[in-house]
């Protein structure tokens, strides 16, 4: 398997309209409130998300699941559209997140049951279940040995 | 914490549009019947701590290096 180059903090870009914020924080992080992303090309589709807490900072890696969780259709409560004030599917951009389980990389699994929505007009984001968490999975593996989407060769 | 007893089929009900009925007891399981407005969001709380426990697996401290960790490489599907 290829892996990434290590990534410093000076090959990182910002993204314009990079910002965010998530007025209950995310789940078990709940004052962090300020997000910022954060992204390098070459690391693309994976985007690292700084979450700004009260005292220090947490990062996640993130991804736009977009193209690359096959047949991945969230559903979303009305209440949390309302919250977020989304008017139309278009609006929102979809976060997930994603795991990594003992520094190796073919374990990295992302969580499908809780993306975090922000809606591109207003920039405020939160993270909920989806209404049809029961299809999908809190840690679904990125990389399917069958899947054609990964070059999994060296 | 408000804590109310219950028979089979008696009821709770929550604001304007809430309503939660016992509808069965079998043993240590309760069947619960729950009538809400469909917006509004209901869900197992494992469903929750287990995002939660994601949520933690998942967060990393900035190390020194300001570097990324290890990453498997993906392409989009077009």
């Amino acid at each position: 398997m290829k892996l990434l180059p290590e990534l410093t903090s000076a090959d990182v870009e910002t993204i314009g309209q990079n910002a965010f914020s998530l007025p209950q924080g995310i789940i078990g992080f709940g004052d962090y409130r300020r997000a910022e992303l954060l992204y390098s090309s070459a690391h693309l589709p994976f985007l690292w998300m700084k979450l700004q807490g009260p005292r220090d900072t947490v990062n996640f890696v993130v991804l736009e699941p977009g193209g690359i969780v096959p047949g991945y259709e969230l559903e979303i409560f009305d209440h949390d559209a309302q919250s977020l004030d989304l008017t139309d599917s278009s609006e929102a951009m979809i976060l997930n997140i994603v795991t990594l389980h003992h520094q190796s990389p073919h374990e990295a699994t992302v969580n499908l049951i809780g993306p975090i929505l922000v809606n591109r007009r207003t920039r405020v984001g939160r993270q909920l279940v989806i209404a049809n968490h029961s299809r999908y999975s809190a840690r679904h593996l990125l990389v399917q040995n069958e899947s054609s989407m990964v070059a999994a060769t060296a | 914490m408000l804590v109310l007893s219950r028979k089979v089929n008696e009821a709770i009900i929550i604001g304007d549009s809430i309503e939660i009925r016992i509808n069965r007891i079998d043993g240590d399981i309760v069947k619960i019947g729950i009538q809400a407005p469909r917006e509004i969001p209901i869900f197992r709380k494992e469903v929750q701590v287990d995002i939660a426990v994601t949520n933690q697996a998942s967060a990393f401290p900035l190390p020194a290096s300001g570097a990324l960790p290890h990453l498997p490489r993906l392409t989009r599907k077009p």
